[in-house]
């Protein structure tokens, strides 16, 4: 999970500028550390070096310069990669499994992912990681079984947080189209 | 081994299972999830052969089992499979030791040896002491382990269970199922476990995740 993965998802929906994407960042990610205007340029010159972004369109009306940002065919191709993946399972991934979702609303379409995909991948990869902790605790000394009980536990939270997040998703996609 | 193919079951108005298809091989553990109300319950019934579904097909060892006439059908379930039920399901004027013996004793075992059987699994579930109590004298957590134990004390092919955790704590549950899945892995019997509780899902080597009546995903360990 990066910022460049979230900025990248934000001008899927079109040319932006900086201002522009810090907002709609703080706004679709409220429970996110909001963006400092420095990240959101430091990023996006990030993403230009790297082919990710281009600039569109700079205009200077008497004020200040104004840059217009837009996502290059490398950058949709990066961020399908990215919506294409699970986050790797380990206890307290709140804020990476938000991110992700999140943006697999907003920017799904456009990199070819559905968001309810993306959750039923993600909660066959729990899952998974699930299944050897439990095959591990059953086969483990009491000190294994209590530090698996630990990550499994938390590994359930962040399911049951999935489920909610499936159950959810037409909210979202409405609040985020509006 | 145990198939359900294009199977449709309404309740009413209620299409409760929409032309739903899974197949599960020989010896599999399945957990089969899902919000509450997506089928879950309807498609064990389904497959124990509870339940008649209006089309489709259930097969047990390809032979198809929907339609065959009810006394047919509940000696194959006899002979063939252990179910533990979401809700009430044992017999509430004997005890729990009798409950547990009862299988057996349908299936033609004689008393004594169906009532020591029968204490063996009350045993591995942490229940001998509750043998002499009758259903209503039993917290929930112990009438759910009594109906593990009559579940599987016949030996059967496939053990279905609904929700067999669902009133136990999280050490009482992990119990039942590592005596569920453990005594399944050493002979090969084949087990569906219906939860909403992931923990309980993770003992499985599959999920099979239900959403409106039909298989929204089935994914493989
Ligand atoms: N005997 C019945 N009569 C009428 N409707 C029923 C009956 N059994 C189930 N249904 C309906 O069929 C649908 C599926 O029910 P089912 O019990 O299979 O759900 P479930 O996935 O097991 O849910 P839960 O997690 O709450 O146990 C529900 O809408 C339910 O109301
Ligand atoms: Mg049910």
């Amino acid at each position: 999970m990066s910022v460049g993965h979230v900025v990248l998802g934000l001008l899927s929906e079109g040319p932006r500028h900086g201002y522009e994407l810090k907002r709609e960042h703080d706004r679709h990610l409220p429970g996110a550390r909001p963006l400092a205007y420095g990240q959101v340029y430091a990023t996006l010159q990030r993403l230009q070096r790297d082919g990710f972004a281009e600039v569109a369109e700079t205009a200077q009306d008497g004020g200040p310069e104004r840059v217009l940002y837009a996502i290059t065919p490398e950058g949709l191709a990066e961020l399908a990669r990215w919506l294409g993946e699970v986050e790797a399972p380990a206890p307290h991934l709140s804020g990476a499994l938000l991110s992700r979702t999140v943006l697999a609303v907003i920017a799904g379409e456009a990199a070819g992912v559905t968001p309810g995909d993306y959750l039923l991948r993600q909660r066959a990869a729990h899952l998974t990681r699930m299944r050897e902790l439990t095959a591990r605790r059953a086969s483990g000394s009491p000190a294994e079984a209590l530090a698996a009980d630990y990550a499994i536990q938390h590994l359930d939270a962040d399911l049951r947080w999935i489920e909610t997040a499936m159950a959810r998703l037409t909210d979202l996609k409405e609040e985020i189209d509006a | 081994m145990l198939e359900a193919r294009g199977v449709h079951k309404a309740f009413g108005p209620t299409r409760a299972l929409r032309g739903l298809t899974v197949e599960i091989g020989e010896g599999e553990i399945v957990a089969v999830t899902g919000p509450s109300g997506s089928g879950k319950s309807t498609l064990l019934h389904c497959l124990a052969g509870i339940l008649r579904p209006e089309t489709g097909e259930i097969r047990f060892d390809g032979r198809r089992i929907d339609s065959l006439g009810d006394a047919a059908r509940t000696t194959v379930r006899r002979e063939n499979f252990g179910v533990v039920f979401q809700f009430g399901q044992l017999v509430p004027e004997l005890s729990a030791l009798e409950n547990v013996a009862l299988p057996l004793m349908f299936n033609r075992h004689g008393r004594e040896e169906s009532m020591l059987t029968a204490r063996s699994w009350l045993e591995r579930l942490g229940v001998e002491d509750c043998a002499g109590l009758r259903p209503g004298e039993l917290s929930g957590g112990q009438a759910q382990r009594v109906a593990v134990a009559r579940a599987l004390v016949t030996g059967p092919r496939v053990v279905f269970a609904d929700e067999p955790t669902g009133a136990l704590d999280s050490l009482a549950g992990e119990r039942v199922m590592d005596e569920l899945t453990g005594t399944a892995r050493e002979s090969r019997t084949t087990l569906v476990i219906v939860t909403h509780d992931n923990r309980v899902a993770a003992y499985a080597d599959r999920e099979i995740v239900l959403r409106d009546g039909t298989v929204a995903s089935a994914v493989t360990a």
